[in-house]
């Protein structure tokens, strides 16, 4: 299989502190990644210089062979980069369905002109973009919501809205951080089938930053681990479960909870 | 107990103060002849010369039953049941009444025994005390005040009950498609009786209410401009008034004959107001990291700047500005009846034409892709910008378009003024466009209207209480804010915001 995003020496600093030091990291295209690492690891940090949020002092990102170090957030978004925040970020005053069709953004076309004159294309892409917002929120379970505000829905709804937005932007790698977070363990589950479900029907490849254990072993075809912004371990969950420096990051033992 | 006690104290202290500073003693002097040929448009000399100067005690007695009215709402506005709202008004307002009888037992006891309390409080002579006792004698009048102010404040507290049955009834009808339908309806009508009003009336109201409607116009072509900055993109530009000065100047100096272009005022306008959407754009550039509060102080700056620019180049006429700006022509085509703009009339209806194209043009740009990233840019503007939404390009768009039509309002401004000077361009203009789109409600055009009407307008119809207009206007923003803080006409989304924190409303409704 490709290889969808390849990030080669990524170093982002802070004044002194080097949140992530030279990071080489690889996604198969169609796979599902999970980034893991302590409080502070540089995780985050990553996320921000893959979306553009950051751009990195040193070292190459490249996504499907374009390099994209530099770039702005919305460009970066617009090739198919697609995320969720760790503390949700919705538009929390606009309704359900406006939110995703905010996401679509990238994918239409109106301008100012179109706007005031109200054209043919103008009226026949709203109309478009409607319905797709509309399918996605079912796609979310998210159907008879359309209409209330963001900030009113609960909060899993507001995970699972969160996701359909970034879908809206019709991405290829899907980055997830900490979809999970707050959730019990039923609700992790139902998250994790959730992702799965994502990555089949809506074809994308997915990276997410979890601290939950038992979803990164179960959903997770490859695991990188980082700490103090260095990359300490990669491989299958299982590889990476037996491996010392892991356990010993975790813990500052060998023993590791799971 | 202890809210109305506290409501009842407040309102007493208010009402003393209102006493001592002399609005009972203006009132007094009021007439309804006099207010009459005030709205007529007549001189306060003229009046004086026309109305015998007797004292009246109808407006000082409306002003009290409307204080106790007000009163008796607020008091009321926290409890829960019916009893308790009357009874809580019924309290707050007997013992704001008792405050304002004791001191005026108290004040015509003085009076009483030769001691003259206007040597000190100036404004409390031995008539205002009469009056105000209600020509009885001081302790029949004290308790008049009691239990005519406790009436009217219960009444107050009814009318608040039934106001806000009224309002739950109107948001159940409107959830339901059919009586939605029939709303909309009413509305049109309205619309279209407003609009019809405002096209004949400037042939009648004279000269000095034609004015006024011309400056409301302008203020809500101001307002719909700032709107789309504040209200749609959450972009707090505390700098307008540059970009109307901009629009007011390069229409001066292209037409006046002071400088060599003279050019007719179709032609300058729209180099006026690319001007001024270019003068928008280029000051959006160096703001653009800037939110909030920052961007409020730095963009009241490059305000300042633009007006001292004119006001110390020579080029623009230093602070004496420039005067002779050409007025429109406008001959209508087929018939070759060339209209007039010599008096504020013409003028009225270039603004009102204008007003409804830009108010048009605003609500199209709110419903569509640009509105949204707007509205998203405005609630999380890093999670817009992950989204795809290109801020910087929607945030100087906004800028731009706000500046344009600013100087749209600034080019007809000069041009209906035929002269300008720097010192029409203040932050107070900046600060009066704001208040409006605010009071009228954030986001919303309805709102900018009737906002601007408010704003502009009031000012102008209080003229008769004379000296107490400002102090009127400016309490009644006080109190706007505190009952309507999401404005008169909330825009939709601001509407669902603020019902949505609104319990009592959702306990009603469920009910």
């Amino acid at each position: 299989m490709a290889t969808i995003l390849s990030a080669k020496g990524v170093t982002k600093r802070f004044g002194g502190l080097t949140a992530v030091d030279s990071v080489d990291f690889e996604i198969e295209e169609g796979s599902i990644v999970s980034l893991i690492g302590p409080n502070g690891a540089g995780k985050t940090t990553f996320f921000n210089c893959i979306t553009g949020y950051y751009t990195p002092e040193e070292g190459l990102i490249q996504f499907q062979g374009k390099p994209t170090v530099g770039m702005k957030m919305h460009q970066i978004t617009s090739l198919g980069i697609a995320r969720t925040f760790q503390n949700i970020r919705l538009f929390g005053n606009m309704t359900a369905l406006e939110n995703v069709m905010v996401g679509q953004h990238p994918r239409m076309k109106a301008g100012v002109i179109g706007a005031i004159t109200h054209n043919k294309a103008t009226r026949e892409e709203e109309a478009r973009v409607t319905t797709h917002g509309r399918e996605l929120l079912r796609f979310v379970g998210l159907r008879g919501k359309e209409n209330n505000l963001a900030k009113n829905l609960s909060y899993g709804e507001q995970r699972r809205l969160e996701i359909a937005r970034a879908l809206g932007t019709e991405p290829k790698l899907l980055l997830l951080d900490e979809p999970t977070a707050g959730m019990n363990p039923q609700e992790s589950l139902a998250m994790v089938d959730f992702i799965r479900k994502v990555r089949q029907e809506m074809n994308v490849t997915i990276l997410l930053i979890e601290h939950h254990m038992r979803v990164v072993m179960t959903i997770s075809e490859r695991v990188t681990v980082l700490d103090f912004g260095v990359k300490i371990a990669e491989g299958s969950p299982q590889q990476v479960q037996q491996n010392p420096r892991v356990r010993e990051a975790y813990l500052g033992s060998s023993e590791m909870h799971i | 107990m202890t809210p109305a006690i506290r409501s009842g104290l407040v309102t007493g202290t208010l009402l003393l103060f209102f006493i001592l500073i002399g609005i009972y003693t203006t009132f007094e002097a009021l007439t309804l002849s006099g207010v009459w040929l005030t709205i007529q448009g007549a001189t306060a000399s003229e009046i004086a010369a026309q109305l015998p100067t007797a004292t009246n005690p109808q407006f000082s007695r409306v002003f009290t039953v409307f204080a106790a009215l007000i009163a008796g709402m607020l008091a009321a506005r926290r409890a829960q049941t019916f009893a308790a709202q009357i009874s809580s008004a019924v309290i707050a307002n007997a013992i704001a009444g008792a405050m304002v009888a004791i001191a005026l037992i108290f004040a015509s006891a003085l009076y009483a025994n030769k001691l003259d309390v206007s040597f000190v409080f100036e404004k409390v002579k031995a008539e205002t005390v009469a009056a105000l006792l209600f020509e009885q004698p001081a302790l029949l009048g004290g308790a008049l005040w009691i239990v005519v102010f406790a009436a009217f404040g219960a009444l107050g507290a009814a009318l608040l009950r039934g106001w806000r049955a009224l309002a739950v009834a109107q948001s159940l009808a409107a959830s339901t498609q059919r009586s939605g339908l029939t709303a909309n309806r009413v509305q049109t009508i309205l619309l279209a009786l407003a609009a019809l009003f405002l096209v004949i009336a400037p042939q009648f109201i004279g000269v000095y209410w034609n004015q006024v409607l011309g400056s409301i116009g302008l203020f809500v072509l101001l307002g719909l401009g700032l709107n789309i900055v504040i209200g749609f993109a959450g972009l707090l530009d505390l700098g307008y008034v540059g970009f109307y000065a901009i629009g007011a100047y390069t229409i001066a100096v292209l037409t006046s004959p002071a400088y060599p272009f003279q050019w007719g005022f179709w032609l300058a306008l729209p180099v006026a107001m690319v001007a001024a959407a270019i003068a928008g754009t280029l000051l959006g550039i160096p703001v653009l990291r800037l939110r909030g509060d920052y961007l409020a102080i730095v963009t009241l700056g490059f305000g300042e700047i633009i007006r001292i620019i004119y006001k110390f180049n020579p080029l623009t006429g230093g602070p004496q500005g420039i005067l002779n700006v050409a007025p429109p022509t406008f001959t209508i085509p087929f018939v070759n009846y060339t209209v007039a703009f010599n008096s504020s009339t013409p003028f009225w209806y270039l603004i009102f034409f204008t007003c409804i194209v830009v108010a048009f043009i605003a609500l199209r740009l709110n419903n569509s892709r640009l509105g949204r990233s707007w509205t998203a840019m405005r609630e999380d503007e890093d999670a817009a910008e992950a989204m795809g939404v290109d801020t910087t390009r929607i945030k100087l768009l906004a800028f731009g378009s706000g500046a344009f039509f600013a100087g749209l309002g600034g080019a007809i401004y000069a041009s209906r003024q035929q002269h300008i000077f720097p010192d029409d361009f203040t932050l107070l203009v900046s600060i009066n466009a704001l208040a409006l789109i605010i009071i009228g409600g954030l986001g919303s055009i309805p709102g900018v209207i009737i906002g601007s009407i408010v704003l502009i307008g009031l000012p102008e119809v209080l003229r008769p209480i004379a000296d107490y207009r400002l102090l009127a206007y400016a309490a009644l923003l006080v109190v706007m804010m505190l009952v309507r803080p999401a404005g008169l006409i909330p825009a939709a989304r601001q509407r669902r915001e603020f019902r949505e924190r609104d319990p009592e409303l959702e306990v009603l409704e469920s009910s």
